[in-house]
């Protein structure tokens, strides 16, 4: 099994889209927390506002990184189908399960560890951008939360790609997913509300839950629940994405 | 060795591999032919468990292929060349390899060297010739210094000095016991390097043995004849049932008695030999008969589409 690991490290280090990808992740995540902590700090001194200034107001590009992070969970299975290594990697490793293991672990780890180093550089950002920057209970729940959405959408990514076996078919799913359908189907079944996986699960990520809309009929789970039906919706996509890769053929 | 029994394979409606049953030798190079898409590739990909045959089993060193924790040790494969990430470098597409087998990195070093790309091993694999790939899925194949062999059209894409490589590197190979298991369509490849075969055709079994006696049973063997007294010899073995063709340098060629018959015959009528020479048809022509026959068989009279791989 650490063979399968470390075969999956280099094989996720010596390829460039794979490190631009994630590399590209966090700079996202950090340009847009300096964004943000300007337009803080420029508001801050308008008289009548109070200007929140937390860690969580600069934290915001997660949700579009979190998409990258999707997009190499797909990738790290995808890639291997698309050029058909896929044969090289199962001839030389033909239980399945481990390889998919492997490759579960490097891609979680690999995009929970690029989120912690993006919350720790958002807290720099605040610190240095910011004069009333504080952190409370929320900030912390969102700086752990991070990291562990992050794993979680990247291993929904690894589930899809190993179903759809195909890069780009794999990372439009996803983001038809969690962008357009999950806003269609709750807009037009506002019912549907608890069972989205992506917006419940990403509100554990953010400050402000996306969870009620203006008039408040959208009604998401709470924040923990959320999180937990997200995992569980995670874990059996994985699940489907493992039989599948088992059950056919290579 | 490498031993298939009975393995089948449907792809929908089409039967791809019927029934196969074969055992490839150590110590030698059995060669796999047959006609495009009469199922090789999908032979291979069974015996290495990539795809799960309908019925039958495959056994590696008496072995299943799942139950090899590290099985870069036992079978090494090249199944196409082009199996590989064109940005990835020649060096880490070995490394990431080898060590899921937990092989040292101078094993990667070792056979980089072995298939002579040492000088490229840091250059990213998507530029690189075709010939220059399958020498890199040939030291893939090599990296774990197995016993079994499995190489699907290795010479695809190689020049000329490149396929005579192949041969000696095949054999060589061989000669130190292993068992190798190789496809080609370059039949003439095949006749220098196999001692063994296995035909099949549209995913049947055709013959499965000793190249010698494939051609001996399948090719034509005829005797060249030239003498100042070709004519009298010409009708005399008409006479006697032969079938003489007159070749257009003045010569025949005899289909029937053995050269020795045909001596004593010439002796006979005091006619002088210039040449005397038995011959056989080549593997190429026995293949070419003996496939023909399979599909006929099969009473199918339009030429196999097969798709290829
Ligand atoms: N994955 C697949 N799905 C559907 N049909 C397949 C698949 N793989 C192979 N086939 C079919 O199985 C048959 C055997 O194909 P295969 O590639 O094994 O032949 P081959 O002997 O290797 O041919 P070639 O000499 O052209 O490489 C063909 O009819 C092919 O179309
Ligand atoms: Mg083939």
């Amino acid at each position: 099994m650490i063979g399968l690991i470390r075969s999956e490290v280099v094989k996720f280090r010596s390829v460039r889209s794979t490190v631009v990808l994630l590399t590209v992740a966090g700079a996202l995540v950090v340009l847009i927390a300096v964004l943000q902590a300007r337009d803080i700090a420029h508001h801050v001194d308008d008289p009548g506002t109070v200007a929140s200034q937390q860690l969580g107001d600069l934290t915001g590009g997660v949700a579009l990184a979190v998409f990258l992070f999707g997009a190499l969970g797909v990738q790290v299975i995808g890639q291997e189908y698309r050029f058909n290594t896929i044969r090289t990697t199962l001839a030389a490793a033909p239980n399945r399960w481990k390889v998919l293991t492997a490759k579960f672990v490097v891609v979680t780890v690999a995009c929970a560890a690029m989120s912690a180093l993006m919350v720790g550089a958002c807290l720099l950002v605040g610190q240095l951008m910011l004069d009333g920057f504080s952190i409370d209970g929320t900030d912390r729940r969102i700086a752990w939360a991070i990291p562990l959405f992050a794993a979680g959408w990247s291993a929904m990514g690894l589930g899809v790609g190993a179903i759809v076996r195909q890069p780009i078919a794999g990372i439009l799913i996803l983001l038809g997913e969690a962008f357009v359908a999950e806003n269609v189907l709750v807009n037009l079944f506002p019912r549907t509300a608890p069972w989205l996986p992506f917006a419940n699960g990403v509100q554990m990520a953010m400050r402000d839950s996306g969870g009620d809309g203006p008039g408040g009929e959208v009604v998401l789970r709470s924040v923990l629940a959320g999180g937990v039906y997200f995992f569980l919706v995670t874990a059996v996509v994985l699940a489907v994405g493992a039989y599948l890769a088992n059950e056919r053929d290579a | 060795m490498i031993e298939a029994r009975n393995l089948t394979k449907r792809y929908g409606s089409t039967v791809a591999v019927d029934g196969l049953s074969f055992k490839v030798g150590d110590g030698r190079v059995t060669g796999f032919l047959g006609p495009n898409g009469s199922g090789k590739s999908t032979t291979m990909r069974m015996l290495l468990a990539l795809d799960r045959p309908d019925r039958g089993a495959v056994r590696i060193d008496n072995q299943k292929m799942t139950s090899f924790a590290q099985p870069m040790r036992t079978v090494g494969a090249l199944l196409d060349a082009s199996y590989v990430h064109p940005t990835r470098k020649a060096r880490e597409h070995l490394w990431a390899l080898a060590v899921s087998n937990g092989l040292p990195r101078s094993r990667v070093d070792h056979v980089l060297g072995l298939v002579g790309l040492s000088d490229v091993a840091g250059k990213r694999v998507g530029g690189f010739s075709l010939g220059m790939k399958q020498r890199l899925g040939l030291a893939a194949a090599l990296l774990g210094d197995p016993r079994n062999l499995i190489f699907d059209e290795p010479a695809n894409g190689l020049d000329p000095e490149g396929i005579s490589w192949m041969r000696d590197f095949l054999r060589a190979l061989a000669a130190e016991g292993r068992s190798i298991f190789v496809s080609s369509h370059l039949l003439s490849e095949m006749a220098l390097i196999a001692e063994d075969l296995v035909v099949i055709g549209r995913g049947k079994m055709i013959f499965q043995g000793p190249v010698r006696e494939f051609v001996g049973a399948a090719a034509r063997s005829w005797v060249t004849v030239r003498s100042p007294q070709v004519g009298a010899i010409a009708s005399a073995l008409e006479a006697s049932g032969a079938e003489v063709t007159r070749s257009a340098d003045g010569g025949i060629d005899v289909v029937g008695p053995s050269s020795m018959v045909i001596g004593e015959l010439a002796a006979h009528l005091g006619a002088t030999l210039h040449e005397l020479s038995p011959r056989q048809g080549s593997l190429e022509e026995a293949f070419l008969q003996v496939t023909a026959e399979a599909v006929e068989y099969q009473g199918q009279p339009e030429p196999d589409h097969g798709a290829g791989s």
